[in-house]
């Protein structure tokens, strides 16, 4: 199986679960949940299925190009699910068998592991999913999000697409991965990896990100005091990878750390309220639309 | 009747963190449920797999047991008229609890007489009783962290997926969570697809192993190490089973399949620690060992034994590999400069912010190990400040970066790597010891001396800025250090002056001037409370240590000493005089002020032969007391007993005559110093 043909099984088992398949949110963000088809949808009492790729970057993650495993920008699979249904263990075993994962012939196992964005004022419980002891997804379920209570509980499941593509094909680095037709992964992102971390970690200019980041909160803060909900949303999202682009390039102290963080969750919390409110001003439209 | 039952909780998958304490809050809890459910039983067992949580009771009454009630109801003068006919307040009463007048019973009380209705209550069959305790078991149940799914208001460790509850061969029917109670459980999740059904409680067991699932935890521990020793005899060598990742393992699966995999001996290269840690703490693998050395080989348990064993074998191998390469990554990496150009570098790691920097600390523990140099021999006390000023470095490594648990391991291999003496290598590891409470101490003086040095530099530090614990958190892990500098001194006998040493570890930090006298106090009596309750951990009687500890810590060891002493005393033949003589002087003497004794001023007989006894003993005494003797001091001290009752008894202390009043107070003043100088023993019980 190629990367392409993983994430069309993963698309056409997911879509018949009922799952919306969406595209990539168009703004730089560090994971799938922070997408609005997760973050804002998670919230209040609609019911939800969606799916979708996310390009995840991590800079402090980024290795120049030249760990076989650790990537600046890696690809995840998103699904969500609320309410998450009595059965979706049994669902997500059967989404690996139409990855070719036969459960008889593998070791699956669901180790603990809670999940928390303190950016976003969001926390989950659940597990990463071993296969065959490799970590191939993480599976949680949200219990707030912007600080809100989540109910009904949305499951969280993020595919990790280079690690199972790897195993698929069997192959020791991300960058031997075949994308498709002979196309490998390394001829698509390699030169990103390297030329991404150097920025991060060498080049980017600390002045001029403090001031976006700033910038970026203002900005997120007028907007939500407009009441225009989503384009503050975009502007948290572009604080939180500043911060990260800070981060990674060592500007932000310990101490300072903390208040950053509590900066961005500030604005996410605002902005799951407000959309929230909105969603209630229209009457929840999609209450007994949505058939599970 | 006693019949077999069976409780089966069916959930997703439980942290094999929680789950050996969720077994014991689950035995606790239905123990004392069945005891107020009034329901006779025995062999109650409670087991878990990761998908399960069982309560299994090999016999249990099928009807509650009788119960007498007794309810009191009006005075006897409301209840009966002058002619002892019963009123209509007495024929209500009786009514209300279904028992006739005449079987009322009146009882004298002390607010006078009253009737009373007696009846014995029948027990109800034990089903009809456990359906409605069960779900209340449930939710009796905690855990550090709970969650709800679905659109439900019901929170629990995972969710709950499925009950099973039988009481013989009968349901026990009651609804959880949004799930009805059966007799149909679940087998293996991988190697089981039909639902099981279980026909009587007897042969639960039975039909989940032939399901796959081996519900004993015990069973499954024990299958764990017979074949890991089992497959690591073929190797040649035998493997490392430490007791916390066996019981995480098992706690991983429901039926353990064992099997070994290979590594790449080139990797045998790399530090046994990164190894290891890699293996048990990434991987949950066990490594093999031959006489101290790893083997390039690890032991896993995969969950269940079905086919397809190459392909668990090969991902295993892929995922250690890639780690181990990363690691090697690192370890190269590091290697490539000495571990003293790093030191420079903490400058830019913030230790606390009000605090300063890692380099900050670094300093400050340098100079308290200098302070307490001479503790040591010279070659010691140059290698212990070497390692002092290396001691963090680690810190800024790329493998301590990835495996934050080899902080210390790290700096060892480096400091080996460059060629520092092998005891610095091992101070620089040491000084993180203990890493737990009870774990092994530092072995070297110099390791032994820093470790003390950095913890009590870190808890100055939290104690200048108002960060002491309290309450029962301790986030910072200050308990935990405080521990830590009392076992050090306590078990590497590093003669330091603890009282001393906390001054100087507070005056290091400039800036605080105000908060200094507090922080000091503050810290010795934090640190006075650690020491007692690993002293009473050990044992001893609290109202010992107290009395021992009262006047605080210099020596830690000699502290412990005098404990010992005191201990073994207390069931002496003398222990009464020392004690009596004691309570009889302190009487007096307790609010006394200070004074020399003057000899001219002891008139009376009885006065000079407790003032003779105690010159005479005195030089004794010290003697013994330097040398730590503190079992003679304090049998060679109750021997006071006889001139102070002769003294009490014969002589008036609280004459007209002010100086030799004081006198006399002063002889006193001084009995109890010499009696109690061991511990205040006014402490004791």
């Amino acid at each position: 199986m190629t990367f392409q043909e993983i994430v069309a099984a993963l698309k056409r088992f997911w879509a018949d679960q009922g799952c919306l398949i969406l595209e990539p949110y168009d703004v730089e963000k560090g994971a799938g949940t922070m997408n609005p088809a997760t973050f804002l949808r998670v919230l209040g009492p609609e019911p939800w299925r969606a799916a979708y790729v996310e390009p995840s970057r991590r800079p402090v993650d980024g290795r120049y190009g030249e760990n076989p495993n650790r990537l600046y920008q890696h690809q995840q699979f998103q699904v969500v699910l609320k309410p998450s249904p009595d059965d979706i263990q049994e669902i997500y075993l059967d989404s690996l068998a139409a990855l070719g994962f036969d459960r008889k012939v593998h070791d699956i196992r669901f180790v603990e592991d809670n999940w928390e964005a303190p950016t976003l004022g969001a926390w989950g419980v659940g597990w990463e999913v071993w296969l065959d002891n490799m970590e191939v997804t993480q599976f949680t379920y949200f219990q707030q999000a912007g600080g809100l209570d989540c109910k009904p509980v949305t499951v969280e499941i993020t595919y990790g697409l280079e690690r199972i593509a790897s195993y698929i094909q069997n192959v020791e680095s991300v960058y031997d991965i075949e994308w498709a037709h002979g196309i490998t992964y390394g001829e698509l992102f390699h030169q990103n990896e390297v030329e991404q971390s150097k920025y991060a970690f060498d080049f980017s200019s600390v002045q001029l990100l403090f001031s976006l980041f700033d910038a970026y909160e203002s900005e997120a803060q007028v907007a939500l005091k407009e009441g225009i909900v989503l384009p503050a949303y975009d502007y948290v999202l572009k604080a939180s990878h500043t911060f990260n682009l800070l981060d990674a390039r060592g500007a932000i102290s310990v101490g300072e750390r903390a208040a950053f963080i509590a900066r961005v969750r500030n604005l996410a919390r605002l902005c799951a309220r407000a959309f929230l409110e909105q969603r209630k001003a229209a009457g929840f439209p999609l209450l007994g639309e949505v058939k599970s | 009747m006693r019949m077999p039952f069976v409780f089966e909780l069916g959930c997703e998958e439980m942290p094999a963190s929680l789950l050996p304490t969720i077994v014991q809050d689950a035995r606790t809890k239905f123990e004392s449920i069945l005891a107020e459910a009034r329901l006779p039983y025995s062999d109650l067992r409670v087991y878990a797999t990761p998908r399960r949580l069982v309560v299994w009771v090999g016999e249990i009454d099928a009807v509650q047991e009788d119960r007498l009630i007794t309810a009191r109801g009006p005075s006897r003068a409301a209840a009966f008229d002058e002619n002892g006919k019963p009123t209509r307040a007495a024929e209500g009463f009786a009514r209300s609890w279904g028992v006739t007048v005449s079987e009322l019973e009146i009882k004298d009380t002390p607010s006078g007489e009253y009737v009373y209705a007696v009846k014995t209550e029948r027990g109800e069959p034990a089903l009809r009783v456990l359906e409605r305790v069960l779900p209340s078991f449930v939710r009796s149940l905690e855990f550090p962290r709970a969650m709800r799914w679905g659109d439900l208001d019901f929170s629990f460790v995972r969710p709950i997926r499925w009950v099973l509850c039988l009481l013989g061969a009968d349901i026990i029917s009651f609804e959880l969570a949004g799930v009805k109670s059966s007799r149909t459980s679940r087998g293996h999740r991988l190697h089981c697809e039909a639902p099981v059904l279980v026909d009587h409680a007897s042969r639960y067991f039975e039909a989940m192993r032939s399901a796959h699932v081996m519900i004993d935890q015990n069973e499954r521990r024990e299958e764990i190490i017979r074949r890991a020793r089992g497959l690591s005899e073929e190797l040649g060598g035998e493997a490392v089973l430490p007791d916390e990742l066996l019981e995480e393992v098992v706690y991983l699966c429901e039926w353990p399949g064992v099997f070994r995999g290979t590594i790449d001996s080139e990797f045998l290269s790399l530090p046994r620690e990164v190894i290891a840690t890699t293996m048990q703490h990434h991987l949950r693998f066990f490594p093999v060992q031959k006489e101290g050395e790893l083997l390039p080989y690890f032991i896993a348990v995969r969950n269940g034994e079905g086919p397809g064993l190459e392909n668990v074998v090969a991902g295993c191998e892929r995922v250690i590999t890639a780690r181990l390469k990363d690691a090697r990554f690192f370890y190269n990496e590091d290697t490539s400069r000495r571990l003293e150009e790093r030191v420079p570098e903490l400058a830019r790691i913030v230790f606390q912010e009000k605090l300063g920097t890692l380099l900050n600390k670094v300093m400050r523990v340098q100079a308290l190990v200098q302070d307490f140099g001479h503790l040591l021999s010279k070659e010691e006390r140059q290698r212990a400040l070497r390692a002092a000023y290396l001691c963090k470095a680690d810190v800024v490594t790329h493998l301590v970066y990835e495996f934050p648990e080899l902080e210390g391991y790290v700096g060892r291999e480096l400091a080996l790597h460059d060629g520092e003496h092998p005891v610095v290598a091992t101070a620089i590891l040491e000084h993180h010891l203990p890493r737990r409470s009870g774990g092994a101490v530092p072995a070297t003086p110099e390791g032994a001396l820093i470790s003390v040095c950095d913890k009590l530099d870190t808890l100055a530090g939290y104690f200048l800025i108002g960060k002491e614990p309290t309450g029962s958190q301790d986030p910072l892990g200050l308990r935990r250090a405080g521990f830590g500098v009392i076992s050090v001194l306590w078990k590497s006998g590093l003669r330091l002056d603890l009282r001393e040493a906390v001054e100087k570890a507070v005056a290091n930090y400039t800036g605080f001037d105000e908060h200094q006298r507090r922080a000091v106090a503050d810290l010795q009596s934090f640190l006075v409370q650690r020491a007692k309750v690993l002293f009473t951990d050990e044992g001893v009687r609290p109202d010992i240590v107290d009395a021992v500890l009262y006047h605080g810590i210099d020596f830690v060891e000699r502290s412990w000493r005098k404990i010992q002493a005191l201990r073994e005393f207390l069931t002496h033949e003398r222990i009464e005089d020392l004690l009596l003589a004691y309570k009889r002087v302190m009487n007096l003497a307790r609010n006394s002020k200070e004074g020399e004794v003057r000899e001219h001023l002891l008139v009376e007989q009885p006065e000079i032969s407790l003032y003779r006894a105690l010159r005479a003993a005195e030089t004794e005494l010290s003697t013994l007391y330097e040398r730590e003797e503190f079992r003679s001091y304090l049998e060679k001290v109750a021997k006071l007993r006889g001139p102070v009752d002769e003294f009490l008894d014969r002589t008036l202390v609280m004459v007209e005559d002010d100086d030799i009043r004081l006198n006399r107070l002063a002889l006193l003043k001084r009995t109890g110093e010499v009696l109690g100088k061991v511990a205040e023993l006014g402490e004791l019980r």
